[in-house]
This record gives structure tokens, C-alpha cells and sequence, in this order.
């Protein structure tokens, strides 16, 4: 009986290994991600036919370069066998990689096994195209966190995480030369990668455009706050002074990605968020700090939308949410949800901040995944064979909206203004002088009656150069939400009221933040001078809020009503202490909004129009439009045709959500009293709203739709 | 009447320890730990620290003990595994002046070209209950400055 029993259970065992080693696959699906937090969640459709591409190396021998298209499902699926490998998606212009997931893991678990966490994909845009050309030259930039210290490692091996993520690009591509410089500086700040040290020190933005390196890491922004973070419950002053140093750094980063972007134009970034020890509590006895609990996961957000908003995409390695999940949900003290045990606790000197190399192993697998790296078989850090769900929720570019207006402010100086308008115009440029004070050029106007899109996040663009040579009077173009640009003064911070600007060119430099002015060395433009045209973008992004009782932000969309107040501008930006005489211009060829999300539909023309006149009312009937939430009345001025100036300069006011009655039969009725007439002979329009979206206003003599933007019942 | 009152006096100075001379000597315990100027005190109490100097006629001494690990000539460098070997290049104690300083390197065993110069200087108070003081750490590869950080400490005089 035994003999037969132990024949049983081997033989299920090697019906269970067979699918196994079969298997040696990927898999995943490409879906439109609706709310952008980079999960499949219900209702998101997939995404057909979009391109995937599977390059590397089969253990068995040989290459493995596969594209295909995704199935109808939006899925893809490759069976390469064991080996290295990278996956590349390409959507097209169209839409972005809407980023790499930052979901926690349930509560008290860790779901994938160690180090792995939970898969965290990204993708590089060129790494298989430079493999294939024979080179990869890897650039680990950053802090004490890219240089692998701890003083757990005191002794090293140092930059280990990089090294092996570089001999994994290599096992990909053995064939080609795969370097790694080990460039960053231990204790260095964001300020640090804009200070050009020459020769011997290469953990900066000018080395990096020496260097011209097909990939970059860089880990850093912890230390900016090193001496600003307060102990214990932060004083106010205490607050702005840290909140100014976050704000520094985000303008630091913004120049850093942008510039490497359009100055290394082969390259690939990934940019890690930051690791705290001090946020969680996710070690029992061991005291977190409120600034850290309330801030990190703000400065964490800042990163990923850093990497977001830029003109070509940069990845995100998620090390934040793999580490660890903050205990503060009322569960039971140690049930946290990430890795436990992953902080370099005691030493001498003293750590508490640093991983373990443990630790450091989380860091290299999610490093490895943000570049859209597959190991399979004994190349993974787990062994696993075969991966799935490794999915990509993309971002769709709804609409590229423009500026209507402009201001010249502070003794600011353009001609040609309107030229900025129109980003496709040729490259007709507004002329911008700056260089001797605080002179702007603003753009806005932007509009805000595309209701059918539904906003998911925004970016902000510019294309510009320059003539003439900027010496220390600098200039910086940023975007703001409500036009303000900078807090009043003496403006107290909190985490729900600091995001007043978006800087898009120009970082921090040597008088910021003014209350922390510490780094006299850095740059405010990398490449100040620009010859031809360069585009630089950011995502514009608003306060966050926490709802009752949550533990996390919620991060809100920018809305149609944002917009409205959003402007853009150049604006000067001399470094304390110079001549202010510099004379230059920045040449503007445009500035835009660019909407991401999805479009709801838009309801139809009203149809049937009657009119009749009965004591003294207006009496309009017409064809009811179904589902419709609301009904809009517009006047305009005959004078003004064929133009139309309803809602401007109507001669009465338009009657939003004007009263109707249903009449039956399909028709509706809608009475407009004396008081609400026009006094003089007038055109009228009339509008339905269908789930806030606005029916056209009808078509003008040649066929085109009647201005959207003088509709103004929103 | 009068021996009381000094008898008063003695009593009071003995209570507060006003009168007794500052000085090195002593063992002293890691109370704060931080990170440059940093507000925040990151010393956990894992590995409890103490510092013991002692003004001998054959010359000071200074001994350091980390937890559990062996008590070692200071400075040291202890890692995980306990204290590791420096190249001591300076180590000044001067009582007079209350200060004690240290400038020592170490190299890497398994990563050859990173080397780590270590400076340690600690200051007696005024009121001689505490040596404050930094270590800086600086980083180098193949000879280049590869950045610092500094810790600044607090040890505070032990309870006898």
C-alpha cells in the first residue's frame, strides 16, 4: 500500500510540473487605465492591437525578438523559455504608460515572497533598441541610496543593486558592451545633480550630457530634507522651512528629468521614490515622525508625477509602496504590509535610515521591473518560470488645449504675443525680453467648456529657445492651476494648501528656497541658452485631501473649472546679488495644456424648434433630448451676426437651466417670461445638458459648430 | 552657629555638584544622535553606546562599548559584527582644554578603491555634564571625494 501510494503522489507531481516548465512565459494586458492608478480595475476596457515587444536572451541559447499585437482582450502573451529579457510597449502618441502600480498589499501579507513584493512594471523606451545597437552605457546616479551604504555594509560591496541590474541587461544582450558608472555621491542633494564639479565627480546633470548615457537611475531627495525636518510636532516656522525645501527640490528634479531628456536624447530614466523609515510605523517601539508620516507620501507623489509629466516617459521605480504600509488603520501594532525588518537599526555610526542589504535587494528587483525586466528560471530572484498579469494601463491624450490671451507684467516686454498661441504654427515665436528684473509673460485663457472630457491628469508644455546670451539673469516658465503662482506672503503651509505652481524650466538654483538659500552652487538652467526649439512639460496637479477617516491622500483631478484660471508664464528669475543686466529674448513658440482621460458622449442638437409668443411670454417648444438633466437658453445680438456673442454680449442674460415642461409625445416646452426677454431684436440658441455635457449650439452658414466657448451655462 | 552653616554650604555644593572641577574623566553614555543639523534624534536604542575615559598618570585612555560587543580603544569603527580595524592617524585627549578628537581611515575589504576618512571631535560643557560634539564620514573611490555625511552626538555623563 505504501509502495502504491508514494507511485500516486509522483506522479502528480509530475503532472504539476509539466504545465510549469512548459510554461516559460509572460503575459499581460494593455487597458485603458480610466482613473490612472496603473490597476486593471472593473469597467476599464482593454486595449487591442497595441504593439509589445519582447527582447533578450533564452537560457537555451540564442535571441528572442518578438513583437506582437495585443488580442482583442488587449492581451499578450510570450513563451520565450527561461532566460533574460526586456518588454517594451509602444502606444503610439496617443496615449502614455499611465505608471508603474503603487497599490499596498493587503493587510498583514506579502503576496509575492521575498524580494520580489508585488510586481511594479515599467519600461524603457529605447533599452532594446540600444541593446540591439551594441551598447548600454548605465549611469546610477543619487545618494547614499544608489550608492548601497549602510552601516550594516560598511564595508561594502557598494552600488550592488546597479551592478546587478546592469548584468542582467547584459544577460539580456550579451553580445553588447554594458557598462555601469557609479556616479553618485554620498549625502547629496537634488541641488547637487545641477552643480557641474568638472572631472571627478559625475553625479550631475552637465556629466551626464558629457557622458551621453543610454540609462540613468537616480535615487535622491532625502537628504534635501536632512536638516529641515522637524522632530516632533513641527513648529509652523518649522513647516515652511521644510515645505520650502520640498518645493526647491521638485523645481531641482523638474530641470534635472527635463533637461536630460532633450540634452541626452537617447536615454532612458528611472527615477526611485523615496524610501523613509520614519513614515511607517511599521516597527514596534521605534518613534515615526510627523513630518515624515505627513510629507513623504506628498514628496512621494511629487516624484511620480515628476517622472509623469515629462515630454517622453520616465520610469518610476516603486520603492516606496513595496517597503512598508503605514500602521495607523487601527490594526494591531507590527501588522504591517509590506517587507518587516529592512532598516539598518543601530550600528555605529548610528543608521535608522539606510536598508539592510536585504533591503537593498527589494531595491534591485524593483529597479529591475521599471525597466521592463524578465527574468525567468534561475535568473529570477525566485525562481519563477513564468509571470503574469504583468499589465500596462495606458493614459489616452484627449485634447491639446491652448491660451486665448496674454499679459505682459513687471515691465515685461513681447511682441508677436499671439504667435504663442498656436503650437503648430510654424515656429512663429513671441519675442520675450527679460534679463534685467522680474518681468513675465503670462498666457491664459485657457478653455474650459470641453465638458465631455473627463480629466484624469494634465501636462503643461512649452516649446521655446532663445536669442541673445544669458549670463546669471536667468528666466523660469511655469504653469499655475489658479494663476497665483506663489502663495501670499507669510503664507502658512499645510499638506492640503502648498501646490501653487508647477515649475516646467528652471530649477531651484543658488537664492532657494529664500528661507534655506544653502547651495549657491547650483544652476537655475542647465542650458540656459537654447538655440533651437526645445519642449519641456510638466503635470499640472492640485492640492490633495483626505477624506474622513482614511489613512491616505486622495490625489483629485484637475478640473474644467482649473482650467479656467490656469496660466502659464515666463517669467525672469535673476540670482541674487548679479547686475541684472543680461539682454536676451525667449522666443515662445507655444504653450499648451494637454488633457488625459476619456470622453464622455456628447449629446446631440436640440431639434424641432417652435416658437410662438402668448401674453407677453416667449414660448419655445421643441423635441425633448433624451436623458437631458437641464436645458439652456442663449441670447445674442442680430448685430453681431454671423458671429454670435450670446453669453458675452447677449443682450439679456442667458437663462441656464431654464424651466421647462414636458408636453408629451416627445416634445418639451419652455416659457420665457417678459423680464427674461431681450429688448431688442435678438438670436437665441438652446442647449441641453446630458451628464454635464452640453449639446453643440447648432452649426453656423458654413457648416462649422457655433463657438463652444460662448456657451457659458457649465 | 558658624561650623552649621559651612557644614549647610558643603551640603548644598555636594548636592549639585556645583564646585566639583569639569572634567574628561568618567564614562559617558550616547544619549542623541543626528544627522547634520537635523532636528530629529535617530539614536534608537539597539545598541546602547558608552564612552569611558580615564586621566591615568600613564596617559588618558579611552575605552568604547557597544551592547554586547567587547569594550575597544576608541576610536573604533563597529559594524554588525563587531569593532573593525582602523588606521588610527591622530588622537588627541586633552583635559585641559575638555576636548577629545580622532581622525582614522578604513578600506573597504570587498569593494577595493573605496575608502572612508572618519574625524571624531567631542567637547566637554561648560557645566561638564555632556561631550557633544561630530563624526563626519567622508567617502572616497580611487583617490576622489565621494561625499560626507556628519553625525552630531550627545553623550551625557554616566550615573554612577
Amino acid at each position: 500500500m505504501i509502495r502504491r501510494r508514494s507511485s500516486l503522489l509522483a506522479l502528480v507531481f509530475v503532472a504539476a510540473a509539466v504545465p510549469s516548465l512548459m510554461a516559460q512565459s509572460v503575459e499581460g494586458t494593455l487597458f485603458e487605465d480610466l482613473n490612472g492608478n496603473g490597476i486593471h480595475d472593473a469597467g476599464e476596457p482593454a486595449l487591442p492591437g497595441i504593439p509589445v515587444a519582447l527582447y533578450g536572451s533564452p537560457a537555451a541559447g540564442g535571441t528572442v525578438d518578438q513583437t506582437s499585437l495585443t488580442g482583442a482582450a488587449g492581451d499578450y502573451t510570450f513563451t520565450p523559455g527561461n532566460g533574460c529579457y526586456l518588454l517594451n510597449i509602444n502606444p503610439g502618441p496617443d496615449y502614455r504608460f499611465s505608471g508603474t502600480r503603487q497599490d499596498l498589499y493587503p493587510e498583514g501579507s506579502t503576496p509575492f515572497g521575498f524580494p520580489v513584493g508585488m510586481p511594479r512594471f515599467g519600461t524603457m523606451e529605447n533599452g532594446i533598441a540600444n541593446l540591439k545597437g551594441g551598447a548600454l552605457r548605465f549611469a546610477a546616479l543619487g545618494d547614499s541610496i544608489a550608492y548601497n551604504w549602510s552601516s550594516c555594509n560598511f564595508f561594502g560591496p557598494y552600488f550592488v543593486y546597479s551592478r546587478a541590474v546592469r548584468d542582467r541587461l547584459q544577460c539580456v544582450a550579451p553580445a553588447a558592451a554594458v557598462s555601469l558608472d557609479e556616479n553618485a555621491v554620498k549625502g547629496e542633494h537634488t541641488d547637487d545633480l545641477l552643480v557641474n564639479d568638472g572631472a571627478s565627480d559625475h553625479n550631475n546633470l552637465f556629466a551626464m550630457i558629457a557622458d551621453q548615457p543610454e540609462k540613468i537611475t537616480i535615487s535622491i531627495i532625502g537628504n534635501d530634507l536632512l536638516n529641515v525636518d522637524p522632530a516632533g510636532a513641527p513648529t509652523q516656522a518649522e513647516l515652511n522651512r521644510a515645505v520650502d525645501e520640498v518645493l526647491d527640490s521638485r523645481q531641482n528634479l523638474q530641470e534635472t528629468l527635463s533637461a536630460l531628456l532633450t540634452e541626452v536624447p537617447g536615454t532612458d530614466i528611472a527615477l526611485n521614490t523615496l524610501y523613509d523609515n520614519l513614515t511607517w510605523d511599521c516597527y514596534a517601539g521605534t518613534a515615526t515622525s510627523a513630518f515624515h508620516r505627513t510629507w513623504v507620501p506628498i514628496m512621494d507623489q511629487i516624484l511620480r508625477d515628476l517622472a509623469w509629466g515629462q515630454i517622453r516617459p520616465v520610469a518610476v521605480s516603486e520603492i516606496a509602496a513595496e517597503f512598508a504600509v503605514e500602521d495607523l488603520d487601527g490594526n494591531p501594532p507590527g501588522s504591517c504590509t509590506g517587507f518587516d525588518g529592512m532598516i539598518c537599526r543601530g550600528g555605529i555610526p548610528t543608521d535608522n535610515i539606510h536598508p539592510t542589504n536585504n533591503g537593498y535587494q527589494i531595491l534591485r528587483e524593483k529597479v529591475w521591473e521599471s525597466a521592463g525586466g524578465v527574468s525567468l528560471g534561475g535568473g529570477d530572484a525566485v525562481g519563477r518560470t513564468a509571470m503574469t498579469g504583468v499589465d500596462y494601463g495606458l493614459l489616452r491624450r484627449v485634447r491639446r488645449i491652448l491660451p486665448i490671451s496674454f499679459a505682459d507684467l513687471n515691465g515685461g516686454q513681447s511682441v508677436n504675443q499671439e504667435a504663442a498661441f498656436d503650437d503648430a504654427d510654424g515656429g512663429l515665436t513671441a519675442s520675450i525680453t527679460l534679463g534685467a528684473g522680474q518681468e513675465e509673460f503670462r498666457l491664459d485663457g485657457f478653455p474650459d467648456y470641453y465638458d465631455e472630457i473627463e480629466i484624469v491628469r494634465v501636462i503643461a508644455g512649452v516649446r521655446y529657445r532663445t536669442t541673445g546670451t544669458v549670463n546669471d539673469d536667468f528666466y523660469r516658465m511655469e504653469a499655475s492651476l489658479s494663476g497665483a503662482f506663489r502663495p501670499p506672503p507669510g503664507h502658512d503651509y499645510t499638506p492640503f494648501d502648498w501646490n501653487y505652481y508647477t515649475p516646467i524650466v528652471g530649477g531651484g538654483g543658488p537664492n532657494a528656497p529664500a528661507s534655506n538659500s544653502d547651495y549657491a552652487g547650483a544652476e537655475l538652467l542647465v542650458v540656459p541658452d537654447v538655440t533651437s526649439l526645445r519642449e519641456a512639460s510638466a503635470m499640472v496637479t492640485v492640492n490633495p485631501v483626505q477624506d474622513a477617516g482614511a489613512v491616505h491622500y486622495r490625489w483629485p483631478a484637475v478640473t474644467h473649472e482649473d482650467l479656467s484660471t490656469t496660466a502659464v508664464r515666463v517669467v525672469a528669475a535673476p540670482v541674487a546679488g548679479t547686475l541684472g543686466n543680461d539682454n536676451y529674448q525667449v522666443e515662445l513658440d507655444g504653450a499648451w495644456l494637454d488633457l488625459y482621460g476619456s470622453e464622455k458622449p456628447r449629446p446631440g442638437e436640440i431639434e424641432g424648434i417652435a416658437v410662438s409668443r402668448g401674453a407677453g411670454d416667449l414660448i419655445l417648444t421643441f423635441d425633448t433630448l433624451a436623458s437631458a438633466d437641464r436645458y439652456n437658453l442663449y441670447f445674442g445680438r442680430l448685430a453681431a451676426l454671423p458671429g454670435y456673442d450670446h453669453g458675452s454680449s447677449g443682450p439679456a442674460t442667458p437663462l441656464c437651466d431654464a424651466g421647462v415642461s414636458d408636453l408629451g409625445g416627445g416634445r418639451t416646452q419652455m416659457v420665457v417670461g417678459s423680464a427674461d426677454q431681450p429688448a431688442e431684436s435678438a438670436y437665441f440658441l438652446l442647449t441641453g445638458h446630458v451628464d454635464d455635457v452640453e449639446s453643440p449650439a447648432g452649426l453656423d452658414g458654413a457648416g462649422v459648430e457655433i463657438d463652444r466657448s460662448q456657451s457659458v451655462c457649465r | 552657629m558658624r561650623g552649621t552653616i559651612v557644614s549647610l554650604i558643603l551640603i548644598l555644593l555636594l548636592c549639585t555638584g556645583a564646585g566639583l572641577p569639569a572634567s574628561l574623566e568618567g564614562d559617558w553614555v550616547l544619549v542623541e544622535q543626528h544627522y547634520g543639523k537635523g532636528a530629529r534624534n535617530i539614536l534608537g536604542d539597539e545598541l546602547p553606546v558608552r564612552l569611558s575615559i580615564h586621566l591615568g598618570a600613564g596617559g588618558p585612555a579611552v575605552m568604547i562599548r557597544a551592547g554586547d560587543h567587547p569594550a575597544a580603544s576608541w576610536p573604533v569603527w563597529i559594524g554588525p559584527d563587531g569593532p573593525a580595524a582602523v588606521t588610527l592617524q591622530e588622537r588627541t585627549v586633552d583635559p585641559a582644554a575638555g576636548t577629545v578628537e580622532a581622525r582614522f581611515t578604513l578600506a573597504s575589504p570587498s569593494d577595493p578603491g573605496f575608502e572612508f576618512d572618519v574625524a571624531e571631535e567631542y567637547r566637554l560643557t561648560p557645566e561638564g555634564d555632556a561631550l557633544i560634539g561630530t563624526m563626519t564620514v567622508s567617502f572616497r573611490r580611487d583617490g576622489e571625494p565621494r561625499g560626507s555625511f556628519v553625525l552630531t552626538s550627545r553623550f551625557e555623563r554616566a550615573p554612577r
